[in-house]
């Protein structure tokens, strides 16, 4: 377990987070070993705030969405150790039925495939009602009108008829406003939204990201963004986190993260990012590629591809290191520029 | 999942992706206990039907030779599996009767397929006319009742096991064609088939070279299980007096006679009808085990 | 969905009438005189002639193709050669005996099959599983015959507990008190509440439909597991059961209904694949089916009677293949 410092500045005392994952380790097993696919030492997602997770694919991201809701496929994946806190109480301990209970009325997930999210036999009403009569109890006919209801909060156009038609005649993007109705339905405190807008293309994206964002004003409803694109987590969420194999590099708040980044992996990020009036002519990539997890790297994961590693990195796992109020990087060489 | 590893992404791959394939699939063989199991098994009877003239203690009389002396003899030592009514050994007559088993089904799994395949690639490939009328054509053959097919051709050509063969490949063939002509028509789509017609390829070329090789699994795994099936059916038709003829060591021949003794030599029936379920169980395993490996949804390398 | 019917039942009868063809070419070729059948063992060879030009068989076979189609059309499918009856009348009076059979086996090996694919695919990996997974693959491995002497042994011999053969026992035949509406004796006893012939029929239905169903419940139960294990790994599932839908919703209403697509296919499959095994359970439990009739048929070259009974065979692939493109295209994602 890695050592960790409080977030809070010091004298004040934070109200206790919504979700808090404590030392949550994921291994799969696959036809070439076992490894720990993800190794999340903290994370906390504060009440009404908005709380992006930004990794590159394989990084373990999406897992943290699964291990919330105790979803992981078992085989090959098992989460091994670690607890994951909601209001305090502990969900990996919860008996299955407790669990199903909060699926959905106080944790709402969005996933990122639209598609294959929804049931192709039945109507997008149907399932919608589904979740309605589950968690609210209500009857059908009450069911559907609420259904239309939340359909028009997600602007969804020509609510009506859309309950009645089937996931495959509708666009990727109504796909997924039905899944963000869904989410909403029972106006559940926490909202995992794991790459929401990774399958749509740029114009759709900018309209699902609009419709979050409003949604989240008018809610207050506490959110963890889970992608992989930077641009869509400076746009929506307060505090972020980065993963890297499977663990935290750095966690705060977005300004400052992205500002004034300090782990390497961060600024590598950041630097890649081609901008215009950027008069270089190629990309600035970082040699390399992510570990495998069956066989990591010992110590600090992301020291082979480094440019500020050194003799410790390879030895010792780094520490949190505190660079600001709320901005936290594990790194030996923390706040390092090139 | 990074880690500088590579997949090869080419529609037909280079040797040593070619291995790699082949021994992962191993691999997910042996992990499956009863896919492994049926796999031996049939290692072990074709071994059998080529050993049998070792293994067999009176090899002439899985051929025919009486032995009026001996007739319905329970299982003892000297005849592990007791005799017939014609005094002959029934253990040697089981073992002689698995290489007529896996002879037919070899033989009529192959033609069927010999037949079938390119029919239904070619059908699924060109599209349009052919298409219909080979489609068609194979409709004609697959209601036709397969027993009332081999009923006729005994009754044109004679009944012998030969063919009592014919008539099931005769019958089976229009399965492959259905099958492999589906999945030819859901390639035909794919930009890879596009591309390759693009450059310029032949079309034959195209056919043999990239559908061919990515529309085999499917039948691959339809043959392992048909060739129970069509050991089956050949029993069945032998059972029928369709089929093999005395003295052959049929397993459905013999169980025909041993229906007979019944009551009076239970062992009769009961050897021969094991020798069958333990053969088409194998290939029942392996057919299952083959088409959980070939799903691409298991292969997750 | 109509227009799809439609073509779907030309295709049909295109195929039906091919294999009428074909049929018709065989009885041609069959090396058997069923003039000579017709005539009797001492005709000469003037009757012979006769009886010929009484069956028609001096005229081209072009002539008597069309001869017989227009008959068929009619209704009238010729007379047996060996039973001096009305085909169509034979097929009548063998055909319900048939199909009862076939009816109530099936009905069996569903509802064991579906059951057996639904725990074996809920419970994967236990004990349950494999126990499942063995009865399928010994269901579609066993022979049919051998099957059929094994549980004559155990449930005649041992146990004395159901008869060896036959639709009814002898006393009722000859009594002939059997009802006869629809030659389904289950459902004639039970629409003249004749509560002796039901339970007796039923007797001697179980052996032979069980027999039947155990290739069905095998294939059933293995396809069903395997399309049931598929969708349950499919996001959809993910998403039912990361919204806590209870878990009946999510197996019945959110799975099973994507999983019943092949299963079906491959039920409506097998069953041509029970056409054989029902000769086989015919012959051994000395069932008066269509089997024996078609066994009889075909060694005494009877050519009306094989050219009806293929044509009925036919039909009835037709009419399951088009049942079975219906339900798929219920499916709301199939455009059709």
């Amino acid at each position: 377990m890695r050592a960790t410092t409080p977030l809070s500045e010091a004298g004040t005392v934070p109200a206790a987070p919504l979700l808090e994952i404590n030392d949550l380790q994921v291994e799969f097993k696959t036809y070439e070993g076992t490894g720990v696919t993800l190794d999340l030492a903290h994370l906390d997602v504060f009440e009404g705030e908005s709380f992006g997770l930004v990794g590159e694919s394989g990084s373990g991201k999406s897992l943290t969405a699964l291990a919330v809701l105790n979803l992981i496929p078992n085989p090959p994946g098992r989460i091994i150790r670690g607890e994951i806190l909601f209001r305090g109480t502990d969900l990996l301990k919860l008996p299955p039925q407790i669990l199903a209970k909060k699926r959905g009325a106080e944790i709402a997930t969005i996933f990122q495939d639209p598609m294959s999210s929804l049931n192709p036999v039945l109507t997008v009403g149907d399932q919608l009602v589904h979740v309605l009569r589950t968690h609210k109890g209500l009857t059908a006919a009450a069911a559907r009108a609420r259904a239309t209801e939340l359909f028009e909060m997600v602007r969804m156009p020509d609510a009506d008829s859309v309950l009645r038609k089937y996931p495959h005649e509708l666009s990727g993007g109504m796909r997924q406003r039905v899944m963000i109705a869904m989410a909403l339905s029972c106006e559940a405190p926490l909202l995992i939204a794991d790459e929401a807008t990774r399958n749509l293309d740029v114009t759709i994206q900018a309209g699902i990201i609009d419709l979050l964002a409003e949604l989240k004003e008018k809610t207050g409803v506490t959110v963890l963004y889970i992608a992989s694109n930077l641009s869509v987590v400076a746009q929506l969420c307060t505090r972020m986190g980065l993963l890297y194999a499977g663990q935290i590099v750095e966690i705060g708040g977005t300004r400052e993260v992205l500002e004034s980044p300090g782990h390497p992996y961060t600024r590598a990020l950041l630097d890649a990012i081609p901008r215009i009036g950027d008069a270089s002519k190629i990309l600035k990539v970082t040699e390399g590629f992510p570990p495998n997890p069956i066989a990591p790297p010992p110590g600090c994961r992301f020291h082979p591809r480094c440019p500020a590693a050194v003799g410790e990195c390879s030895r010792k796992v780094p520490p949190a290191v505190r660079l600001g109020p709320g901005h936290e990087v594990y790194c030996f060489r923390a706040g390092w520029s090139n | 999942m990074g880690g500088g590893r590579r997949s090869d992404l080419s529609a037909g791959g280079s040797r040593s992706a070619a291995l790699k394939q082949l021994k992962y699939s191993v691999y997910l063989i042996r992990k499956n206990t009863l896919t492994t199991v049926g796999f031996s098994v049939v290692i072990a009877l074709f071994l059998v039907a080529i050993l049998a003239p070792v293994i067999a203690p009176y090899p002439d009389q899985a051929l025919g030779a009486t032995d009026m002396s001996q007739t319905l003899l329970k299982p003892s030592w000297h005849h592990l599996f007791g005799t017939d009514e014609m005094g002959r050994d029934l253990f040697s007559r089981v073992v002689y009767g698995t290489r007529i088993s896996l002879w037919i089904g070899t033989l009529v799994v192959s033609l069927a397929l010999l037949i079938g395949v390119p029919l239904g690639l070619i059908a699924g490939y060109t599209g349009g006319l052919v298409d219909e009328v080979i489609m068609r054509f194979t409709d004609i053959f697959l209601s036709f009742p397969p027993l009332l097919l081999a009923i006729a051709v005994a009754a044109l050509l004679g009944r012998s096991l030969n063919n009592a063969m014919i008539s099931i490949a005769i019958a089976w063939w229009p399965w492959y064609t259905r099958l492999i002509r589906g999945t030819v028509v859901s390639l035909r789509e794919k930009p890879f088939i596009e591309a390759a017609k693009t450059i310029g390829t032949s079309p034959w070329r195209i056919m043999t070279r990239h559908v061919l090789r990515n529309s085999l699994s499917p039948v691959i795994v339809q043959a392992s299980l048909d060739f129970g099936s069509v050991v089956l059916t050949s029993a069945a038709l032998s059972f029928l007096g369709l089929g093999a003829q005395p003295p052959q060591p049929e397993w459905g021949l013999i169980l025909n006679t041993a229906r007979n003794y019944f009551l009076v030599a239970p062992w009769y029936s009961f050897f021969p009808g094991m020798a069958m379920v333990i053969t088409v169980l194998a290939f029942n395993l392996v057919g299952d085990g083959l088409r959980e490996i070939t799903d691409p949804k298991t292969r997750r390398l | 969905m109509w227009t799809f019917i439609v073509r779907r039942l030309v295709n049909g009868i295109l195929v039906i009438i091919g294999v009428s063809i074909l049929t018709f070419m065989l009885t041609v070729i069959i090396p058997s005189d069923p003039a000579a059948r017709w005539a009797g063992p001492r005709a000469n060879a003037e009757q012979l002639a006769k009886a010929r030009e009484e069956l028609g068989l001096d005229q081209p076979v072009l002539v008597r193709y069309v001869r017989y189609v227009s008959g068929v059309l009619r209704g009238d499918l010729g007379t047996s050669i060996r039973t001096r009856q009305p085909v169509m009348r034979d097929l009548k009076t063998y055909i319900p005996a048939t199909a009862e059979l076939v009816i109530v086996g099936m009905i069996i090996a569903l509802l064991v099959g579906v059951p057996l694919g639904i725990w074996s695919a809920l419970r994967k990996d236990s004990w349950i599983d494999h126990l499942c997974r063995a009865t399928a693959v010994f269901g579609v491995s066993l022979p049919t015959f051998w099957l059929a002497m094994n549980l004559q042994v155990l449930f005649f011999r041992w146990l004395g507990w159901l008869p060896l053969g036959g639709r009814l026992s002898g006393f009722i035949e000859a009594a002939g008190t059997a009802p006869n509406i629809t030659g389904f004796l289950l459902l004639d006893s039970l629409l003249t509440l004749n509560g002796t012939v039901f339970f007796d029929a039923l007797k001697h239905l179980l052996l032979p439909a069980v027999t039947l169903a155990a290739y069905p419940i095998g294939l059933v139960a293995k396809q069903l597991r395997s399309s049931l294990l598929e969708v349950l790994n499919e996001d959809y599932v993910r998403v039912a059961r990361a919204y806590g839908l209870p878990q009946r919703l999510v197996t019945y209403g959110y799975a099973l209904r994507n999983a019943l697509g092949p299963t079906i296919t491959v039920f409506a499959l097998c069953l041509g694949y029970s056409l054989v095994n029902t000769f086989l359970i015919e012959a051994v439990f000395n069932w008066p089916g269509l089997g024996n009739y078609t066994a009889l048929a075909v060694t005494t070259g009877d050519y009306p009677a094989i050219m009806g009974i293929t044509l009925f065979i036919a039909v009835v692939y037709v009419l399951l293949n088009l049942i079975v493109d219906v339900l798929i295209a219920l499916d709301p994602r199939v455009r059709v």
